[in-house]
């Protein structure tokens, strides 16, 4: 201990970076959870007690909205890691037909905003949907509520599922199936007995981390919960933002930060130790041996399903856009656009201004994290790790919540401006620079940095002209997800928009709430365009510079 | 040689790895290792791994900080110096080229850090060090453009280029194959030579250790079993250990019967052989001991009953005397040399490697032989 304080004090430029990180951790992660948890706490007249939650759980209402956000995201992280788990399997292990389409299919959610299947979803499900309603003939079908909440959170977060165990099913080498099948397995057995086990730290990861998603998520709940079917962070919100009971929407928001500290913790500190690294020798040629022809049309059935609903979202979306009024009249027109950029104008060139700039700032406060992390060594190291990943594994809400009670008195009086949405981004999205940073830094071998400094090169060097240019194309990679998000995101960023800086993304839950579906539609559109666009401009120009290896990250 | 003289001074060092939650699981990397380099020689740190060879290397380049004793370089003590700040140059086990930068831009790296070299001086140096490694042409290469061997070359120049005090080796060949391996060694020896650089070079091959080192010291557990030159070493092993490490061995067991005329008598298996002391060894009668057979000195021929029979042959080798008598188990017929395994009771196995087998007759597997050796050439060591 005392020698690497010693070593710290050595190197200036580290321990000046080490204690800055910290200094900005403490103020911008620690004390704005620390004030939700606080003023849930403690009580109007000083004293601390857990009267605020008596009295908040007193009601049956609220009482529903714990387990119905409980039990509705265990359901989710069940069907969505499955279906993820379908994804990846078909993607990484058979030789059906359209593989990069699924893969596509799989990842597109993640670059549309949260709830942007909502709105599609009752396009076609609702009241007046075109499949309910005209297809089927449906008119008193009711798409509002668990089941409905629970469509729309499995399609949203799978994506989440897949891409996590994706990369799993690619790190088993298929050699191991291969070893089964020739000592006389079946190919059933093979997938229950090494397939499916190899499998299970990373299910139970994406399973986590879907649960973690479905209890923090706003707009879907807010869209089609309806008022039979509260959850947490809906009444947190209305709680704070229509009965200004900034206490009671405290308690409820640390109701939800329980069941997602400890799904975190258990996912970084339990699940994720407990993978398998295959030791392989040279790569054998991938072959897809291990799939029964049933399992193959299983397997088509359930990605090429999925598929098609995804398919029909956007088409929706589209199509309810230049519609005049989405179920009655669905002649072309450029109504809702016009709307957009006239009323919305604001909104959109708010959000691209925040999202620019706090995605820089996020992306190298991660990548220095990651370095600081990954390849040094100092006193408080994994504590660091660990709180700077914490605006990201928590709801959004408790976050939107605690910078609204810790930033509205002098010397931070933030609140209504630019700056407080900015750092909100920065913190949260921040984790997406980190992770990709530490992924990257673990697969460049120390002794090419022990190298630099063995030439001579002091560490400050050896991060400009070694780390920095090998880790650059993950920058890059962490910089556009961060930029997506920060585009996306609503559940914390509701609390703190103004009058004077708008976001889009809470205009379209708002035109959804007063029932301009076109309109969210359009704005949808723009969202998704902008998105598209700025990706693949990025993706275009790093590729020329950083050759394929940024492809395929991104 | 006067201590001054000396380039790199290790003394006393001690690396523990602690392991803070299981304290007993702590290991003891190096364990109070002593150890002096004179300027321009290439020792060797050798032995199995988990010896501690690499840690004493990363500590004397910087990587790692010892738990105690001290690492002087030109009579500076350096233990606490940080590894960009000390003159050592490290070649890494995977050779640790930077991807990002060509062949020209790693070799330079080190050198555009130092303002005390011009640039004219440094492009001179680079193209001068690239041309000794028979590289000129490959400059603009990026690293994965490159077979096994130049990358190897390149990790070479790269530390070589910096003229550092003190040149490291971490295993440097063990990435390529066996043909390339012979042929690198001779050439890092012959820069090194041409160079003069002080080198440490650590490896667990023990040929290589022997074809490139003006001394070789061997590590087992963290400690210095023995340090000498190649010759000493194979010769004149201290312990059993370093006598199976360094080349193969037969050990005979005997008891000292008498001292005399700088040698012993000893008792073999019913049998009284001399074999003449090396000066350095003191066993007194009833000492029991093992005499060290390398199979070069172990020679197998047919057992006749006739003692003191002629040997052809043997003029050069002086003169053979017989040692035990035993079984013919094994033979394998290598071309220039033939090998036997020979079952002699109460013994392990004992193996022999004959040159020119068919002036000596080649022996069929199952006959009954005796085993005579060289008494000049053999060794003696306590048995532990």
């Amino acid at each position: 201990m005392l020698a690497a304080w010693r070593r710290l004090v050595a190197e200036p430029p580290l321990f000046i970076a080490v204690l800055a990180v910290f200094a900005l951790l403490a103020l911008f992660v620690i004390y704005p959870i620390f004030k939700v948890v606080e003023v849930s706490l403690v009580q109007p007249d000083g004293s601390w007690s857990l009267a605020t939650f008596r009295t908040i759980f007193s009601s049956w209402y609220m009482r529903a909205a714990l387990t119905n956000t409980l039990v509705t995201a265990l359901i989710v992280a069940v069907l969505a890691t499955a279906i993820g788990f379908a994804f990846a399997f078909a993607v990484t292990r058979t030789n059906i037909p359209f593989k990069g389409l699924l893969n596509t299919i799989a990842i597109l959610p993640v670059i549309s905003p949260p709830f942007v299947w909502s709105v599609a979803i009752i396009m076609l499900f609702g009241r007046n949907g075109f499949v309910t309603s005209k297809l089927l003939g449906l008119h008193d079908f009711n798409i509002y509520g668990m089941h409905g909440l629970v469509f729309a959170q499995v399609v949203t977060f799978f994506p989440v599922a897949y891409m996590t165990l994706k990369g799993v099913l690619e790190s088993l080498d298929n050699s191991l199936e291969e070893a089964a099948l020739d000592l006389g397995a079946s190919r059933w057995h093979v997938f229950r007995k090494v397939t499916l086990p190899l499998a299970r730290p990373g299910l139970a990861s994406a399973a986590l981390i879907v649960f973690i998603e479905s209890m923090a998520d706003f707009g879907n709940p807010l869209i089609l919960s309806g008022s039979h079917f509260p959850t947490l962070a809906v009444q947190a919100y209305l709680q704070v933002t229509g009965m200004f009971d900034l206490r009671g929407g405290a308690a409820l928001a640390v109701a939800l930060l329980v069941p997602s500290l400890v799904a975190f913790v258990v996912q970084k500190y339990w699940v994720s130790r407990r993978r398998y690294v295959t030791v392989t020798g040279k790569p054998t040629g991938r072959s897809y041996m291990a799939v029964s022809r049933g399992a193959k049309a299983f397997l088509i059935a359930v990605t090429g399903l999925v598929s098609l609903l995804v398919i029909s979202f956007y088409v929706a979306i589209a199509v309810g856009a230049f519609a005049r009024l989405w179920g009655f009249d669905h002649s072309f027109t450029w109504r809702n656009f016009e709307y957009v950029f006239g009323v919305g104008r604001e909104a959109i060139l708010d959000t691209l201004v925040i999202a620019v700039a706090s995605t820089p700032v996020a992306g190298i406060l991660g990548m220095v994290i990651a370095f600081l992390v990954v390849r040094q060594r100092f006193p408080g190291r994994s504590t660091m790790e660990f709180v700077s990943l914490l605006d990201y594994a928590l709801p959004g809400t408790l976050i939107g919540i605690g910078y609204v009670l810790a930033f509205n008195t002098r010397p931070l009086a933030l609140t209504g401006t630019f700056a407080i949405i900015a750092l909100h981004f920065i913190f949260r999205y921040m984790p997406l620079g980190i992770q990709a940073g530490v992924a990257s830094l673990q697969q460049i071998h120390p002794s090419i940095e022990e190298a630099a400094i063995n030439l001579g090169a002091s560490t400050a060097q050896t991060f400009r002209k070694v780390t920095l240019p090998l880790v650059a194309p993950a920058f890059f990679s962490g910089l556009v997800f961060s930029f997506v998000r920060a585009m996306t995101a609503v559940s914390g960023a509701i609390f703190l928009v103004s009058a004077d800086w708008q976001l889009m993304t809470v205009q379209i839950l708002s035109q959804v709430g007063s029932g301009r579906l076109g309109a969210a539609a359009a704005f949808s559109m723009v969202l998704l365009a902008i998105i598209l666009l700025a990706t693949g401009t990025i993706r275009l120009l790093l590729g020329r510079a950083f050759g394929a290896a940024i492809q395929q990250r991104l | 040689m006067a201590a001054l003289a000396m380039d790199i001074v290790i003394e006393g060092l001690t690396k523990v790895f602690v392991n803070r939650a299981d304290p007993s699981r702590s290991v003891t990397a190096v364990n109070n290792v002593s150890l002096s380099i004179a300027p321009g020689q290439l020792v060797t740190l050798l032995g199995p791994s988990g010896c501690g060879k690499t840690t004493i290397l990363r500590i004397i380049a910087g990587f790692e900080t010892p738990t105690s004793g001290k690492v002087l370089l030109g009579g500076r003590d350096i233990t606490h110096t940080p590894p960009n700040k000390r003159d050592t140059a490290l070649v890494f086990q995977n050779y640790a080229l930077f991807p990002h930068l060509t062949v020209w831009e790693n070799v330079t790296f080190g050198l555009k850090l130092r303002k005390d070299i011009s640039p004219e001086e440094q492009k001179a140096r680079a193209e001068r060090v690239l041309s000794q490694v028979g590289l000129s042409d490959m400059a603009q290469r990026s690293p994965d453009q490159l077979s096994g061997g130049q990358q190897q070359r390149v990790a070479l120049a790269r530390a070589i280029v910096n003229e550092p005090r003190v040149l490291l080796f971490d295993e440097p060949l063990s990435n390529l194959d066996a043909k390339l391996r012979e042929q690198m060694r001779l050439e890092i020896r012959a820069l090194q030579q041409r160079h003069g650089i002080t080198s440490v070079y650590v490896t667990h091959d023990q040929s290589e250790a022997m074809a490139i080192s003006d001394r070789i010291v061997i590590l087992k557990d963290g400690r210095i079993e023995q340090a000498g030159t190649p010759e000493e070493v194979y010769t004149r092993p201290a312990t059993h250990f370093v006598a199976d490490f360094i080349g193969r061995a037969n050990f005979v067991s005997a008891r000292v019967a008498g001292v005399s005329k700088g040698g012993y008598d000893l008792e073999v298996n019913g049998r009284t052989v001399f074999v003449p002391g090396s000066g350095q060894d003191s066993f007194g009668p009833g000492d029991f001991v093992d005499i060290l057979l390398r199979p070069e000195n172990t020679y197998v021929l047919p057992r006749s009953g006739a003692v003191g029979q002629p040997v052809p042959g043997a003029g050069a080798q002086g003169e053979l005397t017989p040692v035990v008598d035993g079984r013919l188990v094994r033979r394998s017929f290598l071309g220039a040399v033939v090998e036997y395994e020979i079952e002699v009771p109460g013994h392990p196995r004992l193996l022999a490697e004959m040159s020119n087998p068919f002036a000596w007759g080649l022996l069929e597997p199952g006959s009954e032989v005796t085993v005579y050796f060289s008494p000049r050439v053999a060794h003696l060591l306590r048995r532990p």
